[in-house]
Parts: structure tokens; sequence; C-alpha cells
């Protein structure tokens, strides 16, 4: 019955409970038994479950009783919370009527609360505000509600009080998500429309797409069209997502399902595609369809050149599961062959690092990460650099224009002395602030995107001790006076070090460049020069002095098994070493060079 | 304790038929056992073979110490723990004698007719000029010993010397590694691996060479590791496990490592570059590794005699360099 679905998802700032709330929701309507129970219920990677985040959406269908007694059918879509994957969670707040927005009792609203909150709204959700952790003794109930009126200007008297941890409340908010969210508003006679918001792949049975059925119904034995590719299926299996897949033959308008349907890759069947029947096809697609859009830059090397083929098989079984990862061959002069890849935000990138490295066991090299660059040549024509190695020689250079976010930050007021000046220090611009809580403020500011890519989060939350939270969204481009910064190392430019730097800034990065690589690159036989060069001409230098010794003074009886061990020892470092020239660079340098202070 | 370091020695020496050239009594303060014990326990390794028997000294126990019944027991060669002749330094290395008694222990010993004796020296001490190192070698050779180890300070960290970690610069210690090496060969010494130094060929240490040319060996006592040719053990190092476990009729093993032919060439490597006897191609081919010395021979570190890849002087400090350059370049030999 279509007036007793209903589909939700929960939106909250990292640390708030977004997965602890769901685990005690799956409890309490018996979704799952205690034996199968364990934490973070729907994060099934590794990877999001010792980092404690969501990369990918999933769903999970259970059923409850309200206190007339009527039954619901109730989805819980689980989305990403982070930035890098606000495309997926439009797709999946797109696929529900209303969410739930969990606010930690203790901590407030935070930076991203907001920007998810604002992401629900557009979609013109059912949000109810749920106060979280209200047992932990550092809960301030009042003030978490004076935010949730002022700051988010949500109703604070529809506010839910829960203990996702205790349980506290939660029969509570079943009532109110059966009473307050609306129906699925579909038109079940329509032909077929159903909207994918992710979808995964299972090495047995291809790819298995997540989707919400938003006219008509679905039906297995059927052949499907993808409107957005064009492709066309035949649907192996569709059923309803609980903690296994439950196979079924229909799913209504309002549904939330999987199907499979020999789809190859996920990047077959985007977030935000369309599946439609083949036999009387939607004559319309879904709104808000769009192509992956990576925003951050870098290139991949194996560490040892051997491994490239093993690292581009690697890349074609990830892309298989991750239809946001964009990648294309390169060839560096220091480093071989590799990929430059696409990221859709840094956390994008540390998880393929991290897969690519656990999964497939590579050991990596990765450049300094860099944004999309607009360059306007003076014969007219416009380029997108991604590469510094790309970058034409600024006689060719008309314009250079950078990428622009809109950042918020929020933390204590006491914080922003020390805020401020890491803001202006990035180049923050039209900076505006106000209390958002009775000892809490908003920071506004544009800023280049170029600037929070590396370092930027780990910095705010060691001059917040942890208390400040961050947001963003892309805005446009806006000139910046750039410069191509090259590295030299023993007189040999290393490509993969290259970076494009504000000019006002590249000879103090340059000088601490050179810094960081004195540190990074072990002593050689030979004096090392380390250079850093803008146009040829050199504007920063450091020398790391030749080894004079390399011997242990004593080796007898029970050295020699030591003495082995430790040769042994590093032999297996030097495979994490790169040759470039006649010096060994290690790993840790090609991110080093990143470092301000 | 005695009892069961004796015990020990029976269960080991007792097995086959060794044939043994060396003896080394070492680690802690030997000389302050009697002596009887010492002759019980050489007796039991006492072979027509047996040709070097050296026992450590400390000049700190120089009043307690019957050296002429170590040599009557059996001692043919004695090492002395000197360190340096600068109380300053000796204080600062937590050393318990004076330079007043190391040349008096020294005296003494010789006296005593000792006609093979080696002198333990540090440099690179924590304040140490150059200078101040010149003083302490030309101290040494006043006593003119068969044998000089000379060591380059060590600061492990975690210990008082490590923490306080005030060690002469690197420079500094490169400069002192040569000035000894110009010193002593200028005296007729040989310098035949990283620390040690040899009057003559046959005062070079039998014992500590078969280390590093990888003889087999027994190691007695609590930690102490030995070497069959082809495994490497060693017992544990609490008192009590070792005692118990001798008690019950075991040796007191906590660890044996089979080489595998690739331990076995790393072993060659590092230890090759240490000394004058080099690394052996041959030796490493046997084992089913290929070297080409290429490479090697280009760091100008390093001469090649027949199979033989031999450091010079400035080579032999960068041993630890010059084999791991090796290790990586071994190649293993198909079907061996």
């Amino acid at each position: 019955m279509q007036k007793n679905i209903r589909n939700f998802c929960i939106i909250a700032h990292i640390d708030h409970g977004k997965s602890t709330l769901a685990d005690r929701l799956l409890q309490a309507t018996g979704s799952v038994s205690d034996r199968e129970f364990h934490n973070q219920m729907l994060d099934s990677m590794d990877i999001e479950r010792e980092r404690g985040i969501t990369i990918k959406s999933t769903a999970v269908t259970m059923h409850s009783r309200n206190k007339a007694g009527e039954e619901f059918q109730l989805n819980l879509i689980d989305t990403p919370g982070h930035v890098d994957f606000s495309y997926e969670v439009s797709r999946a707040l797109a696929s529900c009527e209303g969410a739930l927005l969990v606010v930690d009792a203790a901590q407030g609203v935070e930076a991203q609360t907001v920007a998810n909150l604002y992401k629900a709204m557009e979609q013109e959700l059912e949000i109810i505000p749920v106060v979280n952790k209200i047992d932990l003794p550092s809960a301030n109930i009042d003030e978490t509600l004076y935010e949730i009126d002022n700051e988010l200007g949500l109703d604070p008297d529809g506010a839910v009080l829960v203990s996702a941890k205790t349980g506290q409340g939660i029969d509570g908010l079943l009532e109110a998500i059966m009473d307050r969210i609306p129906p699925p508003s579909g038109d079940p006679d329509a032909p077929l429309r159903a909207r994918v918001f992710d979808s995964i792949f299972d090495p047995y049975r291809g790819v298995i797409a997540y989707f919400r059925v938003v006219d008509g119904v679905m039906r297995s034995n059927q052949d499907i069209l993808l409107m957005a590719r064009g492709n066309e299926y035949r649907v192996e299996e569709i059923g309803h997502l609980g903690i296994q897949r439950t196979k079924c033959e229909i799913l209504n308008n309002g549904d939330v399902g999987y199907i499979i349907a020999g789809i190859k890759s996920v990047s077959d069947v985007r977030s935000g595609e369309t599946i439609t029947t083949k036999l009387s096809p939607a004559k319309e697609m879904l709104e808000g369809f769009a192509q992956a859009k990576p925003v951050v830059f870098s290139s991949l090397f194996p560490i040892s050149s051997e491994d490239y083929n093993d690292l581009a098989l690697a890349m074609d079984k990830l892309k298989l599961n991750d239809a946001s990862l964009v990648f294309e061959k390169v060839n560096s002069v220091g480093l071989g062959f590799g990929f430059r890849c696409g990221f859709l935000g840094l956390l994008h990138l540390e998880v393929v690092q991290e897969r690519l490295e656990r999964e497939f066991g590579m050991s990596l090299v990765l450049t300094a990460p860099t944004v999309l660059y607009r360059v306007s040549l003076t014969n007219g024509e416009v380029k997108y650099i991604d590469n510094p190695n790309l970058y034409p020689d600024p006689s060719r250079i008309e314009l250079t224009e950078e990428p622009y976010i809109k950042a918020s930050v929020i933390m204590p007021d006491k914080y922003i002395g020390p805020v401020t000046t890491l803001l202006l220090g990035r180049r923050g611009q039209n900076y505006t602030n106000n209390y958002v809580g009775a000892r809490r403020v908003e920071i506004k500011v544009d800023m280049p995107l170029a600037e929070i890519v590396y370092d930027f989060y780990d910095k705010l939350k060691s001059v917040t001790q942890g208390y400040g939270s961050f947001d963003y969204e892309s805005s446009d481009y806006q000139p910046g006076n750039l410069a191509k910064v090259d590295i030299l190392v023993n007189g040999e430019k290393v490509d993969a070090l290259s970076m494009l730097v504000h000019l006002d800034r590249a000879h103090t990065w340059a000088k601490k460049a050179c810094e960081n690589l004195k540190e990074a690159i072990p002593k050689h036989q030979f004096k090392v020069p380390i250079q850093g060069t803008i146009g040829g001409a050199i504007i920063a230098r450091t020398t790391i002095s030749a080894l004079r010794k390399d011997v242990t003074a004593k080796c007898y009886g029970g050295d020699i098994t030591r003495k082995r061990k430790l040769l042994e020892k590093q032999k297996a470092g030097k495979k994490r070493m790169k040759m470039v020239g006649r010096v060994m660079i290690p790993q840790k340098a090609f991110l080093a060079v990143l470092k301000r202070d | 304790m005695c009892t069961a370091i004796s015990e020990e020695f029976v269960q080991r020496t007792q097995q086959n038929n060794q044939e043994f050239q060396t003896f080394y009594a070492g680690g802690g303060t030997p000389t302050l056992l009697p002596p009887e014990f010492w002759m019980r326990m050489i007796s039991m390794v006492k072979t027509p073979s047996l040709r070097e028997v050296t026992i450590e000294s400390n000049p700190a126990v120089l009043d307690a110490v019957d050296y002429s019944s170590l040599l009557l027991a059996g001692f043919n060669r004695i090492s002395v723990g000197v360190q340096s002749f600068n109380d300053e330094q000796l204080a600062l290395l937590g050393r318990r004698h004076n330079s007043s008694e190391a040349s008096e222990s020294l005296k003494l010993i010789s006296k005593t007719g000792f006609k093979n004796i080696s002198i333990d020296l540090m440099y690179g001490l924590p304040g140490q000029t150059p200078e101040d190192q010149k003083t302490d070698v030309e101290e040494v050779l006043r006593f003119l010993p068969q044998h000089i180890s000379v060591y380059d300070l060590t600061l492990e960290p975690g210990t008082p010397m490590g923490d306080r970690g005030k060690k002469a610069s690197e420079n500094e210690c490169v400069e002192m590694y040569y000035q000894i090496h110009e010193i002593l060969t200028a005296n007729g010494y040989t310098h035949y691996e990283v620390s040690s130094y040899a009057l003559e060929d046959k005062f070079k240490s039998l014992h500590n060479s078969s280390y590093w040319n990888r003889t087999p060996y027994i190691g007695i006592g609590p930690s102490a590791h030995s070497f069959t040719g082809t495994d490497r053990s060693w017992n544990v190092s609490g008192i009590p496990e070792y005692e118990s476990a001798l008690m019950h009729g075991e040796l007191p093993v906590e660890f044996t490592e089979e080489l595998t032919g690739e331990n076995a060439a790393d072993e060659i490597l590092a230890l090759g570059f240490r000394n004058i006897n080099g690394v052996d191609l041959a030796e490493l081919k046997d084992l089913g590794f290929d070297l080409d010395p290429a490479e090697i021979l280009s760091t100008g570190l390093v001469t090649r005699r027949g199979n033989l890849l031999v450091p010079d002087e400035k080579g032999m400090l960068f041993a630890d360099l010059l084999a791991l350059k090796a290790a990586e370049l071994l190649e293993r030999i198909p079907g061996v």
C-alpha cells in the first residue's frame, strides 16, 4: 500500500550518531535478530567501519505498526555525509519524502549538518529534527533546541529527543516517522520510472543497483531501459533490501529495492539514472542526472615500474565499483608509467589510495593533489589544466583562473582568532561571521579550492582543538596569479613534484618544499642539491650533505643476525623508494612537498 | 650460575668430534671467576688445534685478578677494556676505572707474561676532539699492544648515554677514523677490519675473524648465540630460565633459525665489506647467487681481486651501504 510506505534518510554531522541511530531503528523494528546484529550494520566496507564514515548509499526496509495498529513499510536510505559524495547524497535524498536531521546534544549544530539540511530542503523533504545523545552528562538540550530554531530555522517543538545508544525515545521517533513523513506521491498507473541512488559491484552477480520506484511498478522478467545511457538489459532479479536481499516479483510505486540485470560496471548505471521498461518506456527521465565531476587530481605511480600492469588491472577493477573515479595513463620522466586520476575530493582520493594498497597490495607514489585550472591562451583558446606539467608557457597565457568555494566553518567563539588567521592565510575573501548559538560562531568565506586540498582540515582541527567543523560548496572560477614551481633534485627536474602556486607565495612555498624534501630524502654518497625554480630561475635551494659513513662499529656473535635482519628490512624499504636519476626518493617525499608548517 | 655454565659446556662440547681453534671468555667480567673454573672449561675444548684462548679484562677490577693463574689456566691472549686514557671521558662513559688504573693493569699484564695483548679503545666520545683522540691513540702506542680494537661510540636509544645523545659529530668521527688509520698504520699495524688493527698477521684475532668468515661457533651463557654453519640459535636471556633448562638436561635455546640460501648470501654481504678479506663471489655462487660487481666497483670504494670484492680504507666505512647495494643486485642462479 503506497500510503503506508515511508521513505526517509538520516542526515548528520560525522560522529553525531547516524550509524548508531540506524542500528537502533533496525533493532526496534525487529529487522535484525540479536544474533545477526553488529555495530554499524549498514556500513559494509572495512574502510567505512574503521573510519566511521559512509561511502556508499544503501537502503534497508523495515516494518512497524503505529499506535492505531496500522502496518507501515519504512525504507531507510543510508547516505554518505561527506561533501565529496554530495552528488550521491542528493540522489539518495531525491528518493525520500522525509529526513531525520540528527544533532548531537553535546556538540550542537555543525557545518555539515547545515549543508546537508539545505540539500534536504531543496528536495522539499519533511524534516524531523532529532536531538541525539541526551543521555550524556554534557548534553545541553535547551541550547541544542535553540540552535535548531535559530540556526536551522526548524520548529524546535517538533524535535524528537533520543539516545541512540540507550534506545531512549526510539519508539517516539518511529511514531513521528509514520505520522509526519508523507507517503510517496508517484502515479502507480504511469509507465515505470525508477531512480537509481547507488550501485555496488558483486563479483558473482555483476552490478546490483539500488533504486526507488517513482512511477508505475517494477516487475521481474522484463526488459529494462536505462534512459540516460540508453542501454537495455534483461532483468535477472529484483527484490527488497534488508539485512539480506529478498527476491520478489514486483516492486510497487514508492518501493525501494535492488535490481540485478547483467550490468557489467557501475559506470553503466550511475546514481541518478532512470530505469524504465523497454516495452512501454516513460517519455521523460527523472530530473537531476549528472555525470561525475572530479575536482581534485593526482597522479598515481607504482613504486616499482614493473608493477604498472598490476596497477592497471587494479584500477580497472576498482572502477567497476566506483563510478566517480576517472583516470588516464600518464608517463612521467622520473616515475615512469602511471595514472592521472580525478577524484570527487580528498576523502575520495584517500579512499581510492587505501583500497588500492589494501585490497590490491599495491605500493604507490601519489603526486601532490591539484585542482582544475582554467587557462585562456593569447590565441583565444581556453584550456582546463589538471596537471602542472601541462601548464602552458606563461608567454602564451592571457588569463589563468582557479576554482573557488564557499566555505563555512562553525566553532566555539573563542577560536575566532586562530580560525580567521588560518582562513586569511589560505586566501579567504568576503569574510562574514554570525553567532549560531550562545557561544558558537559560523564564519563564511570565499576561498580557492586549491587552498583546502591538502592539510586544511587537519589544521582547522588543530587550531580549534577538534571543535571546528567545516563544509563547502563549489562556487565559480576567479582569476589567480599563478606560477609553476619546478623542483630539481640533483639537477634533474622531477616532474611529479611540480606545483602550480599563487605567485605571491611561490618563494615561501618553494623554500618550504626544498626544506621538507631535505628531511624526507636520505643522505647519499654524494651531495644532493635541491632547487625550486620558476621558468628556469632558481628561487630556493637546499643541499642534502653527503653521507660520510655507513657502518656499525661492532659485529660479533649475536650482532650477525641483527645485522642481516636490518639488511633485509632495508632491502624491503628500498622497494618503497623511487630512483630518480641517481637519487632515491622515498614515497613520503612526494607528499612532503605539500606540508606547510 | 657456574654450575649451569659448566653443564652447558659439557652438553655442547662433548657432542661429536669437534675441533676447536679458539676460545673466548667475554661479556661481563670473566676475570672475576676463579682461574680453576676457566682451567676446567678450557680443558673441555683443548684439542691440538686450539690456538687462541682469550679472556676479556676490565681495568676496574685490577686488584682482584691473579693474571699469572689465568696464564696457567691456558689463556694466551687478553683483551683489555681501556676505552680511553682521558679520565673525564671515562667518567662520561660510566666506567669505574681511571687512566692510571688502565696503565697499571696493562703494565701488570705485560709483566705477567702475556705475549698477545689487545686494547679496546673508543672514539667519538662526548666532547672529544680529534686532538684528544690523537693523544689517546698515542698513549695506547706506548704499550705497543699486539692488537687494537678501536670502536666508534654507538649510542643506543633508551640508555642513559643514548638519551643524553652528545656524541661527537659525524664529520669529527670520520676525521678520527682516518686519523687512527694513519697513526696506527704508520706504526706498523694492519687495519684488517673496520674497528680492528693487528701488529702482525699472526695477531689478527682468529676468534673475531671466525665471526666474519662464518666459521661455526658455540656460544655458552644466557643470551649467547651459536652458529652451526647452517643454523643460528640463541639462548634465553633470563638467568632463572637459563638455569632451569640446564637443570632439566636441556639446552637453554630460545630460538633456532635455519638460514636459507638468501639469508646466508645476505650475511656474506653484511660481513664481507667490513673486513679486508672482502666478499667472495665464488662463495655466493655456491649458494646459488650471481652478483654483477660492476655497480659495486663503480662506487670507487671496492677493488676486485680475482673472485674477491675487497673494500678499501674508505670502503669499510661504507660497509652497510655496500652490503645493501650488493644485496639488491643479487640474482638467483636458475636451477641452483
